[in-house]
């Protein structure tokens, strides 16, 4: 198991190497001298090409990518081409905010997500099931924006219950995570509605209800532990589209993370902040998978890994 | 009025019946994925006809009356720069249907090109393909869309083109593996001793039995396309004013939101009812297409 898990981390080197040098040439490829955007209107030849200088622009492109990849292996991302703070030091700054919100979503996603699907499939074609469906398919329709800003116009201005915006307390973490879990825990609760329904159709089950089990103690005892293997799959595959989402969420909610980083930094063509940003949530993601297959052993004893 | 009543005997003899037939008995049945064809239908017209209407004007400024709610004159209520706010969703669904589709198609032909490719010759080109798969999908979604959108500059079409090179890689791997579970079957097995061309194998036969589920995931990926493209515009990557483009209008409007909610609402809407309607179709899709998918 350990031997594993040390074999995939080993693993993902080649595979973040390929994101860095992605960003990196995706980066040059774009039209434009960055230098020229940041000096804006009073651009003189001189303080460009001293900007460049400075930037580390005027080197020969392979030079760039090679003392890109050394500063990636030191820990240095390089300094951000509009604000010149460290890229780093913004990343540690607006990253938590970002881990915080999705955790937090991703965590109730799963929590009712898994919970609403199994109340639905217990009872096919009731009333709750009718009611967890439809309230499935809204979610995976609304806009997590749209839905963020009816949440702040309801629970905000209307009500005063919460927050409109900002960040700093548990009560501003209430309606970002409503908003943003609401896509993943719509697909989280359908894929447990099908695969407990598939467990629920197994010889097994029905073996353990002509001996007389209670209908909650099959259920916990027998359908779960097989049905949720398919579900974690899912809750990984929505991690990726929540931190998407997050990026949408923070601008709707004016939290200080990694979106409203990304954003400002596209919009200003600060490529620094841009790979290091992309980077940094690229390699979360891949912990995260890492983390789901290693899950995998946790709940099925079938798969094993050599 | 069946016409079967007004005949004096029944006719003996029934056509077979195609695959077209099989699946549209088997589509009309599902309600929900009726509602979803008409829900689109429904605003491709508005899309089609917007256009032809002279009284809807999205560009038409009336500053005196700026923000003010729904009225019998204007239905949606006026935005935060007096336009019509009905006017502009109405041309706006252009846009969103249009950029959506876009994208789906790009993805579509590229995805499906490559899995076909790799899936049926194998080698150094699956090789390759597969590690492009890997490392595309190493981004998460939004992400990297956000990553191509930094490069082409914001823009409708840039934003249109990065969610649809986003998607590619879904589309590659659905029709990989379709082409991986067909290229031994029988009939391509047939179809080669009998002097079929690898083309003519691809296109004749494995293609259309490929095709479901490709046909599923582009329906249901229409609707996260337009969640996507609109999600772009809503942060000021996408489209840009003063184009009607739905998740701007949204974007725009969230200043007002404590004076003016009516901005945000229809538009919102329409954008939700719209991913609805590729949703519902979607599913009715993969029920009717293949009964072994369906869910219970």
């Amino acid at each position: 198991m350990l031997r594993y898990v040390a074999r995939r981390a080993v693993g993902l080197i080649p595979l973040l190497l390929a994101v860095a040098t992605v960003t990196f040439f995706a980066l040059e490829l774009t039209p434009g001298d960055p230098a020229v955007l940041i000096m804006g209107q009073d651009v003189t030849p001189e303080g460009l090409a001293e900007l460049r200088r400075q930037l580390g622009l005027d080197r020969p492109l392979l030079v760039q990518y090679a003392r890109y990849l050394g500063g990636i292996a030191r820990g240095d991302l390089g300094r951000s081409f509009r604000t010149r703070t460290l890229v780093t030091e913004d990343l540690a700054r607006t990253f938590p905010v970002t881990l915080t919100l999705a955790v937090g979503s991703i965590v109730v996603a799963s929590v009712v997500g898994v919970g609403a699907g199994t109340i639905s499939a217990a009872r096919p074609h009731g009333a709750l099931d009718y009611v967890v469906r439809a309230g499935i398919l809204t979610a995976v329709s609304a806009p997590v924006f749209w839905m963020g800003l009816v949440l702040i116009y309801w629970f905000s201005i209307r009500l005063g219950w919460l927050p409109v915006s900002g960040w700093g307390s548990l009560r501003h973490l209430v309606l970002p995570v409503v908003a943003l879990s609401a896509f993943p825990l719509a697909g989280i609760a359908r894929m447990t509605r099908s695969s407990v329904l598939d467990a629920l159709a197994h010889d097994y089950v029905r073996t353990a209800r002509a001996k007389g089990v209670p209908g909650g103690a099959v259920l916990r005892r027998h359908v779960m532990k097989n049905a949720l293997i398919p579900v974690v799959t899912v809750i990984a595959l929505q991690f990726g589209i929540l931190l998407g989402g997050a990026v949408i969420t923070e601008t709707v909610f004016a939290l200080p993370g990694l979106g409203q980083l990304v954003v400002t930094a596209v919009l200003a063509r600060d490529y620094a902040t841009i790979r290091g940003s992309v980077l940094l949530v690229a390699v979360s993601f891949a912990l995260i998978n890492l983390a789901v297959d290693v899950a995998y052993a946790a709940l099925d004893p079938r798969i094993r890994y050599s | 009025m069946n016409a079967s009543q007004t005949l004096p005997f029944q006719m003996a003899v029934r056509r077979p019946r195609t695959p077209w037939a099989l699946f549209w008995g088997r589509f009309r049945k599902d309600w929900a994925a009726l509602v979803g064809l008409g829900i689109i239908f429904g605003i491709l017209g508005l899309a089609a006809a917007a256009p032809l209407v002279p009284a809807l004007k999205p560009e038409l400024q009336d500053l005196a009356l700026r923000r003010s709610p729904p009225s019998a004159g204007h239905p949606f209520g006026l935005d935060h720069l007096g336009r019509d706010i009905l006017s502009r969703v109405a041309h706006g669904a252009r846009f969103t249907v249009g950029a959506a589709v876009v994208a789906t198609l790009i993805a579509l032909f590229a995805g499906v090109a490559i899995g076909l490719v790799a899936g049926f010759w194998g080698g150094l080109v699956d090789e390759v393909s597969t590690r492009v798969v890997e490392v595309m999908l190493a981004f998460p979604y939004l992400l990297l869309a956000i990553l191509i959108v930094a490069i082409l500059g914001p823009g409708l079409a840039s934003a249109t083109v990065a969610v649809g090179i986003t998607k590619i890689p879904h589309y590659a791997r659905v029709t990989r593996a379709a082409v991986l579970s067909l290229r031994h079957s029988d009939y391509v097995d047939a179809a080669r001793v009998i002097g079929a061309t690898d083309a003519g194998i691809l296109a004749r036969h494995i293609l259309p039995n490929a095709m479901a589920p490709i046909l599923v995931l582009a329906t249901v990926g229409l609707g996260a396309d337009v969640l996507s493209i609109a999600g772009l515009g809503f942060l000021g990557l996408g489209a840009q004013p003063p184009t009607p483009e739905w998740g701007l209008m949204v974007s725009e409007g969230r200043s007002y939101l404590f004076e003016a909610s009516h901005i945000i609402v229809f538009p919102g809407v329409f954008l939700m009812l719209l991913v609805l309607g590729f949703n519902l179709m979607g599913d009715g899709l993969r029920d009717a297409l293949d009964p072994r998918l369906r869910r219970r």
